[in-house]
């Protein structure tokens, strides 16, 4: 069973790696098909990913959510997931530039880890906790997603300054009652600033392949208010459960401490993008931030600061 | 004159409080020090510090109360803050929601979904009144139980007392803990009016008191015969004892539920079941090592003239936690309620005919 759960992870991992090639070559080779093979390539790789996540499951009897090993393979699934998904509503190719090879450096790193079925500890044999993992994984898949986006509108963002002599994608916020705007539909059909502001399709590393700066400003935002809906769910989820093992809902172990960091970095930048109109690369810097927070979580408190969580 | 410099220090704290900005800075404060607080080691003593983080650090950690951080008076304080920022905020924004509500709108639905915003936030509040509560009127005890004795936790304000019948663990078959179980009886005035086995993940909870299985061990018993008189004594595994009325010697007591020696002489576990029952014990004379052994139930040592160690049996001991948390029910309704404001919100933007 181990066998197969590695030879169709080999599988996956390979075809993320040549999609990520693809995706890649766009920076060098302008060609519409190319991120479309990408995508395929991605959608195989993700088939291959979720058959050895039911190989594991079944081979261990129950969901795999109990080990650092198995919450990092999750953790690129969600990514993998969030970015199928937004590539199919809203065509953004270049986010493969970026989340590919970090999806490759996630699973490429939880190959190195124990790779055991570990029995249940009696604390970790919850309903809760496994709502509070899968809550997990597509909160932190957002959030990646949102942190590429977010990458790939600072590296290109010089460009388009130069070619529209302001600061890119500032939207005056008029009452700050007046709801928001949902990322797909200005992003799907009418955009008359954004086609203006689009630069010469020559200029800049990217540049060809984004949509125009608001569009992907309200694509970062989006992807964050998901993830932050989903991290909320987190929370709450882990939460109950840690009132049901420990009888405290909430005791400032480590883990539950960043969570609730992270929370508050992707709550401010709520806020300040609703109320006080903060566009661009100054929220596209605070959902860097987020993300270091998130991988902070992972990884930084997994090895530096022990506390109650197995992971 | 009077009255208008009253009215504009008002508008302006009603402004300072309604003020997005006043709750940005309040987020980055708290996520600054939540993530201090788990940076730096909490609750140590003082001296901790100062040999840790260099005289001026050390100092500076413990004036700033950055040793205590969730419990320091302004953290409290921007806690609080944040509280009266969000009444201000949902206040305002309750009002302004019930406008739109009444306001023309198109179907039902979305004019409902339009409360998204006020029930997240009124939400809030609702949680925040939940930690004050329990901060306030809550209560928690921890206590280790030998099996088949009571837990006496009416002195403490709880409204029963507790039994504890029997404790149990369930192994995997490679000796990994499966589940911890025990049996417990609560007694109300002497009266046995409830029985529950209680497990990891699984409380009891009875008249607003929740019993929380939270650790195990064994008990060691037995007697001391010092110069002709006995006196009993009890014990938690890996614990000293005392042994005469001088306190000159002290022993510290391990128990082998499976006792097994190694090649090199070293004992060790060879499962966690009571197939092989040994107490290993070593005496101390002050600091110095003076004599070791090993003891079946049943068994005694004379340990010199006229100082006998008798072990004569073992038990599970039970750690229960209890608490009573009166904040709970409105800590939950305040999750519920952002998690449904949450909801809304999505709804209301996926509805149709909505264009921002
Ligand atoms: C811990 C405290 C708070 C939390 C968890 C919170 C949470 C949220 C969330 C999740 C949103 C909606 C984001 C979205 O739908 O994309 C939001 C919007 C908003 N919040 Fe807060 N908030 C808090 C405190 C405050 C405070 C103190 C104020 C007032 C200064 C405030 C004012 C607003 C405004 C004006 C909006 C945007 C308008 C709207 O969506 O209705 N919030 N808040």
């Amino acid at each position: 069973m181990l066998a197969l759960e590695q030879n169709l992870y080999s599988l996956a991992f390979a075809a993320y790696f040549l999609a990520a090639v693809l995706f890649l070559l766009q920076l060098w080779i302008r060609r519409d098909a190319l991120p479309g093979f990408g995508f395929l390539l991605t959608a195989a790789a993700f088939l291959l990913h979720t058959a050895a996540l039911a190989v594991r499951t079944a081979a261990a009897g129950r969901l795999p959510f109990s080990s650092f090993y198995e919450f990092l393979v999750l953790f690129a699934w969600g990514s993998a997931l969030v970015f199928l998904f937004m590539f199919r509503r809203y065509r953004i190719a270049a986010a493969g530039v970026l989340i590919l090879p970090l999806i490759i450096g996630i699973l490429g790193y939880a190959s190195l880890l124990s790779k055991d079925i570990q029995p249940l500890l009696p604390a970790l044999q919850s309903f809760w906790l496994q709502l509070h993992v899968l809550t997990a994984i597509f909160a932190y898949g957002a959030f990646a997603v949102s942190f590429a986006l977010a990458v790939l509108y600072l590296v290109s963002e010089g460009n388009r300054e130069a070619a529209s002599g302001g600061g890119p994608g500032e939207e005056p916020q008029k009452s700050a009652g007046s709801g928001h705007s949902p990322a797909g539909r200005a992003a799907g059909n009418q955009n008359p600033v954004g086609d203006k502001e689009r630069p010469d399709r020559g200029k800049g590393l990217f540049a060809w392949l984004l949509p125009a700066p608001p569009v992907l400003d309200r694509l970062i935002y989006g992807t964050a208010a998901f993830g932050f809906t989903f991290l909320t769910l987190v929370i709450v989820t882990g939460a109950v459960w840690a009132e049901e093992v420990w009888g405290r809902w909430w005791g400032w172990d480590p883990k539950e401490t960043w969570a609730l960091t992270t929370w508050l970095i992707y709550l401010f930048y709520l806020h300040a993008h609703l109320s006080l109109g903060w566009r661009g690369r100054r929220g596209a810097w605070l959902a860097c931030l987020g993300f270091a927070a998130v991988l902070f979580t992972l990884i930084g408190v997994t090895y530096l600061l022990p506390g109650l969580h197995s992971y | 004159m009077d009255r208008s410099k009253k009215q504009s220090l008002y508008d302006r704290a009603v402004r300072l409080l309604t003020s997005v900005k006043l709750c940005l800075v309040l987020f980055s404060f708290l996520a600054l020090a939540a993530a201090a607080g788990s940076l730096l080691p909490q609750g140590e003593e003082g001296s901790f510090y100062l040999a840790h983080y260099g005289d001026l650090f050390g100092r500076l950690i413990v004036l700033l109360g950055l040793d205590r951080v969730y419990r320091s008076g302004w953290f409290i304080l921007a806690g609080g803050l944040l509280f009266l920022n969000l009444l201000a905020c949902t206040v305002r924004r309750t009002a302004f929601a019930a406008q739109q509500f009444r306001g023309p709108g198109q179907s039902r639905l979305v004019r409902f979904t339009r409360l998204g915003s006020p029930v997240l936030h009124a939400g809030l509040l609702v949680l925040a009144v939940g930690i004050f509560l329990g901060a306030v009127y809550g209560k928690s005890l921890s206590c280790r139980v030998p099996e088949g004795e009571a837990a006496d936790l009416t002195p403490a304000g709880f409204p029963f007392d507790l039994r504890v019948d029997r404790f149990a663990v369930e192994y995997y078959p490679d000796f990994q803990p499966k589940q911890y179980r025990t049996e417990l009886t609560v007694v109300e005035n002497g009266q046995e009016v409830y029985g529950k086995t209680i497990a990891v993940n699984d409380p009891l909870h009875y008249r607003g008191v929740k019993v929380y299985q939270a650790s195990y061990g064994w008990v060691l018993e037995g007697t001391i015969e010092e110069d002709g008189r006995v006196r009993p004594y009890r014990v938690f595994d890996r614990n000293g004892l005392t042994l005469d009325k001088a306190e000159e010697f002290l022993a510290k007591m391990y128990f082998f539920p499976d006792y097994a020696v190694r090649e090199d002489g070293h004992p060790y576990l060879k499962t966690p079941l009571p197939a092989n029952p040994k107490l290993v014990y070593l005496v101390f004379r002050g600091r110095d090592l003076i004599a070791t052994g090993v003891l079946a139930p049943g068994e005694k040592v004379a340990l010199r003239e006229g100082l006998v160690l008798n072990f004569t049996r073992y038990r599970y001991f039970t750690g229960l936690q209890v608490k009573r948390d009166p904040g709970l029910p409105f800590v939950w309704s305040g999750f519920g309620m952002v998690l449904l404001g949450l909801a809304l919100r999505y709804i209301q933007r996926m509805s149709p005919g909505r264009r921002f």
